[in-house]
Formats: C-alpha cells, sequence, structure tokens
C-alpha cells in the first residue's frame, strides 16, 4: 500500500518548499526549546566534563626539556 | 579520591551535601582499550598518509606505479582514503569515545569483552581492506569499497560498539549526559544505518557482488552515505571529543552549552539532507540537487555555531594556547573545521560547482578537513592522553611543537597547491577562444599544467608524515617514561541514589537523562532526510526517464566492467557529461538518467585526472585502446596514466560470467536463461570481433582469452547505446537551457 502511495505521489516541485518548512519548524523549535532550558541546569552541564579529579598527572615527572 | 559527599562527582550542586557515604561506589576505568586505540590511530595514521604520499607521488612519477597491479594508483587510492577514514580516524573516534564516555558516565565500559572485540574486530577489518584493496577486490563505490563478506563483519563490529555505548549510558552514574554523548550516540546510530543501507549488495562469488540500486538510484544512495560518512564519521564523533577535550584541556567549561544543543540537533538534522550536493548538474533531478544545495548552505549555521563555541572556550584562555601544543593543534583543527564546514556549503552552491566539481578543488576541501581537523584534533587528543595514561609528563614539548609547525606547513603545502590545481584546472576546461572553439581540446594540455602543484603537493605530505613520525617518538618516549595505569580507580554516587531528585522536566534537561528516548529522536532527524530524498527516487517513474535503446552489457561487457571497477578506473575517469557547452563539446551529448540504468554500481565518479569516458565508445580504434593501456604515453605523450601491461598477458576468466549474470539478473539487470546459457559462446564472438579490429590496427596475432579484449570491449561500448538514435528528451528543463547556452 505504502508503495502505491508514492508510486501516485505527484507535486514533486514542492518537496523543496515542504522540506525548507520541515526544516524551519525543527530548526525554531529547536532553538525555542534551548532557550527555554534553566540557566543553573547548562551551567552545571558545561561543567560536567571538567568534573574529574582523578584525570591529572600524578607524581608529575620532568619533561624532556 | 575522598569519600566525603560534599565532593561526589556526580552531584548536582543542590544534590552535593546531601548523600551519604553509604552510596558512593567504587570501580575502575577501562584504560587498557583506550591505550590500545590510541596506539593504532597512531601508527594507522602513518600507514594512510605514507600511502597517501605514494599516490601523490605516482601523479607526477607514474613508474611509482611498478607496473605491477598492486602498486597502481587505481588500487592504492581506496586504501589510502579507506586507511585515513577508518584506520586513523576510525581508532582515533573509538579512543576518544572509549575515553570520554567512561568518565562522563563515571562508569566503566559496558563489557570488557565488547571493547576488545571491537578493538580486534576493527584491526581485522582494516587489514583485511589492506589486504583485498592491492588485490582489486572492490565494489567501486567511494569510502565503501569493500566487498561484502567485510561489508557484514563492519556491521558486527559497529553493533557491539553501539551495544558497549548505549549500555555503558545505561549503567552510568551521571544523571545527564553531556553533549560529546549526544554526538556519539548519533554517530552509532547513523553510521550503522548508512553502511547497511548503502551495502546492500547481491554476491556473485566469494569477494563479488554487485550493489542492489543501478545508476541513478545507486548515485543517489552512494552520496547519501558518502557525505554522511563525511558528517557521521569523520564530524560527529570528533564533535563529541572537541566539546570534551577542549574544556578539559583548557580548564574551563565550554562557552556556551545552550549553543551546543542548537549545534547538536541542527547538524544532524541537516546533514543528511546535503547528500545530492556531490551530484550537482548530473542526470539525478534537479528537484533532489536543488534540496541538496539549499541544505548545504544551512549547514554554516551549526557548523559555525559548533565553531565558534569551540573557539568561544578559550576565551581568557589563549596564553595557555602559546604555551601548550596540544592546545594549538585543538585550535588549528578547530578554525579547519570552520573553514572546511564554510567552503563545503560554497562548492555545493550549483554554479561554484560546476566550475569546482571533478577538479582537486574537492581534493583540498576534504583535506583541510583531514588534515586539519580530524588529523590535528587526534594529535591532540594523543598529546594530552598519553601523560595522563601513563602518569607521566610529556617527553617533550619541544618535540611537539616542532610536530604543530612541521604539521601545519605540511597542510599549507598541500592544500594551496591543490586549490591552485583545482581552480586552473577548473577554467582550462571551460575556456573557449575568440572563434568559439575549446582553447584547450586536448584534455591532457589541462592535466600536464598541474604536474607542478603535484610535485608541491607530495612535499606539503611529506612534511606532515614527518610531524607523525616525531610524534610517534615522542609518544613513546613518553609512554617509555612512565608507568601505564590500566584500571584507573575512580568513585561516584550510584545513580539510583540521585535519580529521585529529578523533577519532572519536560526540556533538554529531561531528555539528557533518558538515552533511549534520546537515541530514538536522535534517529528520527537523521532519518528524515534520507528518506525524504530516497523514497521517491526509488518510486516514482518520473525521476529516471527510460530510453528504449538502451540494453544490458554483453557477457564480454560485463567482465571488462568488472575489469574497469578492478583496475579503480573510477578514480581518475569520470562517466558523467554534465550539460554545459563546455563537456558536450569535448565529450558529446550530455548524459541522461535513462542511460544507467544497468549499471550496478554506477561508476560516475567524482574526480578527473583523466578525461570522462562516458562517451568514449567508438571514438577510437580499438588498437588505439590496446596501445593506450599497455602503454599509455604511446598515443599520450606526457600522460601520468598507469601502465597495464597485465591485462594483455592475464588471462580473462571468462568461467565466472554465469554467476555473475545470475547475479546482475537478481539486481534487475533482464538476462534471460538462454542468454546466460550462451553467454560463454557470446564472450567468444565478440572476442573474435575485437581481435579482428586489432588486426586492421596493425595488432596482429592478439590474443582473444586475455583481458585486455574484455576492456576495450566495454570501452566502446559506453555511451554509445544512444548514439545513431534520436535521444530522449532531456532529463530537466535545466539541462536544456544549459543546452541552448
Amino acid at each position: 500500500m505504502i508503495q502505491a502511495i508514492f508510486k501516485n505521489l505527484g507535486g514533486i516541485q514542492n518537496y523543496g518548499i515542504i522540506s525548507l518548512c520541515l526544516f524551519c519548524s525543527v530548526f525554531l523549535g529547536v532553538l525555542l526549546w534551548a532557550f527555554l532550558q534553566k540557566k543553573s541546569h547548562l551551567d552545571y552541564m558545561a561543567q560536567v566534563a571538567l568534573d574529574q579529579e582523578s584525570e591529572q598527572p600524578r607524581n608529575r615527572k620532568h619533561s624532556h626539556e | 579520591m575522598s569519600s566525603d559527599a560534599m565532593a561526589l562527582p556526580g552531584a548536582t550542586p543542590q544534590e552535593r551535601g546531601r548523600g551519604t557515604a553509604a552510596s558512593i561506589e567504587t570501580f575502575r576505568y577501562d584504560n587498557h582499550v583506550v591505550r590500545a586505540f590510541a596506539i593504532a590511530t597512531a601508527i594507522w595514521g602513518l600507514v594512510g598518509t605514507a600511502a597517501g604520499l605514494l599516490i601523490a607521488c605516482q601523479l607526477f612519477w607514474p613508474q611509482l606505479n611498478l607496473d605491477t597491479p598492486f602498486a597502481t594508483f587505481g588500487r592504492i587510492r581506496p586504501l589510502h582514503t579507506n586507511a585515513v577514514i577508518f584506520a586513523f580516524v576510525g581508532n582515533g573516534m573509538f579512543c576518544g569515545i572509549y575515553y570520554s564516555l567512561q568518565r562522563l558516565c563515571k562508569a566503566r565500559m559496558f563489557s570488557d569483552l565488547l571493547s576488545w572485540f571491537n578493538f580486534w574486530g576493527w584491526q581485522a577489518i582494516i587489514v583485511s581492506a589492506a589486504v583485498t584493496l592491492p588485490l582489486g577486490l572492490t565494489t567501486s563505490k567511494e569510502y565503501a569499497e569493500l566487498e561484502w563478506p567485510i561489508d557484514i563483519a563492519i556491521a558486527v563490529v559497529w553493533v557491539a560498539f553501539t551495544v558497549n555505548l548505549l549500555g555503558t549510558i545505561v549503567k552510568r552514574r551521571e544523571k545527564h549526559m553531556y553533549v560529546a554523548i549526544w554526538f556519539y550516540i548519533a554517530t552509532a546510530v547513523t553510521v550503522a544505518l548508512l553502511h547497511i543501507v548503502n551495502s546492500l549488495e547481491v554476491p556473485a562469488s566469494a569477494f563479488k557482488s554487485y550493489s542492489v540500486y543501478a545508476g541513478v538510484q545507486d548515485a543517489l544512495v552512494q552520496w547519501w552515505y558518502g557525505h554522511n560518512a563525511v558528517a557521521f564519521f569523520l564530524t560527529t564523533p570528533y564533535l563529541g571529543m572537541m566539546y570534551y577535550f577542549l574544556p578539559k584541556a583548557a580548564n574551563r567549561p565550554v562557552f556556551s552549552y545552550r549553543l551546543s544543543i542548537i549545534h547538536f540537533w541542527g547538524l544532524i538534522f541537516i546533514y543528511i539532507w546535503a547528500g545530492p550536493h556531490h551530484l550537482l548538474y548530473t542526470a539525478l533531478p534537479d528537484w533532489a540537487q536543488s534540496l541538496g544545495m539549499v541544505f548545504s548552505i544551512m549547514l554554516v549555521a551549526p557548523s559555525w555555531g559548533g565553531m565558534i563555541n569551540g573557539l568561544l572556550t578559550l576565551r581568557g584562555a589563549w596564553d595557555k594556547v602559546r604555551q601548550d601544543p596540544m592546545l594549538k593543534f585543538m585550535v588549528v583543527a578547530v578554525t579547519a573545521y570552520g573553514m572546511a564546514t564554510l567552503e563545503g556549503p560554497m562548492l555545493a552552491i550549483k554554479s561554484v560547482n560546476a566550475l569546482s566539481h571533478y577538479t582537486d578543488w574537492t581534493i583540498a576541501h576534504v583535506h583541510t578537513g583531514a588534515l586539519g581537523w580530524n588529523g590535528f584534533l587526534t594529535f591532540s587528543m594523543l598529546y594530552w592522553l598519553f601523560p595522563r595514561l601513563y602518569n607521566t609528563k610529556l617527553w617533550s614539548i619541544k618535540l611537539a611543537n616542532y610536530h604543530f609547525w612541521i604539521g601545519l606547513l605540511g597542510m599549507m603545502f598541500y592544500v594551496v597547491p591543490m586549490y591552485t590545481s583545482g581552480i586552473t584546472q577548473g577554467l582550462m576546461w571551460k575556456q573557449f577562444n575568440k572563434d568559439g572553439f575549446l582553447q584547450y581540446p586536448n584534455f591532457l594540455e589541462t592535466t600536464i599544467r598541474l604536474i607542478p602543484m603535484y610535485e608541491l603537493r607530495a612535499i606539503g605530505g611529506l612534511l606532515y608524515i614527518t610531524g607523525i613520525i616525531l610524534m610517534l617518538v615522542n609518544l613513546y618516549q613518553t609512554a617509555k617514561a612512565g608507568e601505564f595505569i590500566g584500571d584507573q580507580e575512580a568513585q561516584a554516587a550510584s545513580l539510583k541514589t540521585l535519580s529521585h531528585r529529578e523533577s519532572v522536566n519536560l526540556g533538554h534537561r529531561w531528555l539528557e537523562g533518558v538515552p533511549v528516548t534520546f537515541t530514538v529522536l536522535a534517529a528520527v532527524a537523521v532519518l528524515i532526510g534520507g528518506l525524504i530524498e530516497i523514497i521517491p527516487m526509488f518510486l516514482i517513474k518520473e525521476n529516471v526517464p527510460t530510453i528504449a535503446s538502451v540494453k544490458p552489457y554483453s557477457p564480454l561487457e560485463v567482465l571488462g566492467r568488472d575489469i574497469y571497477i578492478r583496475e579503480g578506473c573510477v578514480g581518475c575517469h569520470s562517466q558523467m557529461i554534465r550539460p554545459f557547452r563546455s563537456e558536450t563539446e569535448r565529450y558529446g551529448e550530455y548524459s541522461k538518467g535513462g542511460e544507467f540504468v544497468y549499471d550496478h554500481p554506477f561508476l560516475w565518479g567524482s574526480k578527473r585526472t583523466g578525461p570522462d569516458l562516458h562517451r568514449v565508445g567508438g571514438k577510437y580504434p580499438d588498437a588505439w585502446h590496446f596501445n593506450h593501456l599497455e602503454n599509455p604515453r604511446s598515443t599520450s605523450p606526457g600522460s601520468i596514466m598507469p601502465n597495464y601491461p597485465w591485462l594483455l598477458s592475464q588471462k580473462l576468466d571468462s568461467g565466472v560470467i554465469g554467476d555473475r549474470m545470475r547475479a546482475l539478473r537478481k539486481v534487475g539487470v533482464p538476462y534471460t536463461d538462454e542468454e546466460i546459457q550462451n553467454a560463454p559462446k557470446s564472450i567468444q564472438a565478440q572476442s573474435k570481433k575485437v581481435v579482428v579490429n586489432l588486426s586492421i590496427g596493425s595488432i596482429t596475432n592478439a590474443p582473444a582469452d586475455r583481458e585486455i579484449i574484455a576492456v576495450i570491449a566495454y570501452l566502446q561500448r559506453l555511451g554509445t547505446d544512444i548514439k545513431g538514435r534520436a535521444t530522449s528528451a532531456p532529463t530537466n528543463a535545466l539541462a536544456a537551457a544549459q543546452l541552448r547556452n
């Protein structure tokens, strides 16, 4: 059935417009979503990568220079 | 590490102070597999770029092809691209993911067994590529050249990696998934999808298969894959690594986490649509070309958002960049990402693409990304990682600085000559004299002009490789001086202890806590573009108008085409004449979609180091092809094409024709039982005709059972189906308009 629908699908010329509308709505949605986030949460998340103490080299030896 | 709940690394600021010592779990990060991938990426980086240097030299010194099949440009070029993409970047990606994912999830990898299966499986795939590609076992589809048994192995290993990735995320101790993890999820899901869809093929033997798609459809699927291999193999995992390693190196948080949300969703949603920009002005329907172009231009926005986010993370820390070679590499990597992602959309504009396509401009573009973005980011990560894995300091900062400057110089020596070469060649192809004829009708004139640029490019490659060797020495000495920490102990509160405090939130905060939902949404985002472009291309007939005179290849031509694929001829010769006067004057009638309906796979190519061959059929006598293949300089003085003497000596394996025709029938070529049964007779009859033609051209006693006979038969067939007949109507109005101009 799906194949039949696609086979009879016309209006290829509208694909560009449909795609553009789809893109704009998704992009604007994501934009809105991002700006509605709480600042405290975003600040916390930004720190996540830094939130590990154990990765600094311990007992640093002198470098070659 | 302190067991004080106040210092719990997994707790939010609000949560800190509420936990108890009983909620803390002790575990160990697996550094063994990280080290294995780190060593692999460093070594394969050297091997892949060395293969690149070899083929770069072959382009101005054809004798380096050594007159042997295993060393020719056509077979080594895919070895170079596969080694750099899947061996160097692939191992670099796994290294970065396995290291950062464990820390971001505060958990050891889900399964050590899967980690090592991923590592050894991936190395086995690389080694099998290194063996099969020089043997000429190839599908010819760019960056997807490996034959079907290896394709299956790739799928299995990739699934193991994905399970390990998602399993680790599920058992994490950090409630929210940091932005780097989103990029890793998108990578895992999308690469699996791209690989499986593009690799659908019907085997004809253990190492020979035919793509289930043909012509226009194969081209669309291939470049949907090819472009998104760049997106989701070379870009998204490295963006995740940028979001992890850059803040760590600069010791400051990412500039804008909000921007990273927009960067991620914008990028993965748009990238998948942009594939058709590799097929502008080809026989691909115009609507698909336009979609590819428009979405490519939109891609600048999220890409630059990410680049700016990366560079601004260094605000207030630029003094560190002066001192820390790791940050120097990172800054150049992010800048190269910005340059490549601005240039890419520019090249996707049809009028720019008309000049740039098939030239070295594309080579310059991809190497800005490969050498700058992937290469420098990998080096940066390795310089950061090795001292930490070995609990010591980098052996020589001075040597790392030398590597940086030599590598940067090498990159400049690579890309500047290639830009010059690309624009020079594009302009020469299109130049008409005052009488309205092509200024440079002999294609070879345009190739010879580029040789000084090719020589300079090789110097660039040599410098870049020298830098890698310095890095290997530095990393080896660092490892030697330190003590490897294989299982790094860490502590964190369990997720159960923390999760009950999460309030209901339908924003991104909620999504970051539900990895399965996140994965599904990311998959939907990348699927939309692919489905909208691919499904109509297959199901709406008007996209590929059929041409009654186009018939399947004869058995001898099938074998000749397979040899053409085996030798990698598509690496230098396109089979797609664009509807420009400069091309129709040079090559003949422009190519139409309906001419490729039996082409499994399509062989349109993406680079013209030599001329287009779509209408070469009947252009030269058989004897010319014979002499040209034996020694191209005998017919075309100054040619940089390799000699193919083995085609004259190797016996044609006509015993395989039955299996091949049956496989082709399975993918839609309408061979009858009778045709398949009579194929050996047909081969003999057509071979005899070629031999007679050769004798007319003074090549007497040419044996009829050699491979060169099949190649000549195939070349003489190319583009002839519509010659001497009324050609079909232009496939689109634009093509017609171009011709009128």
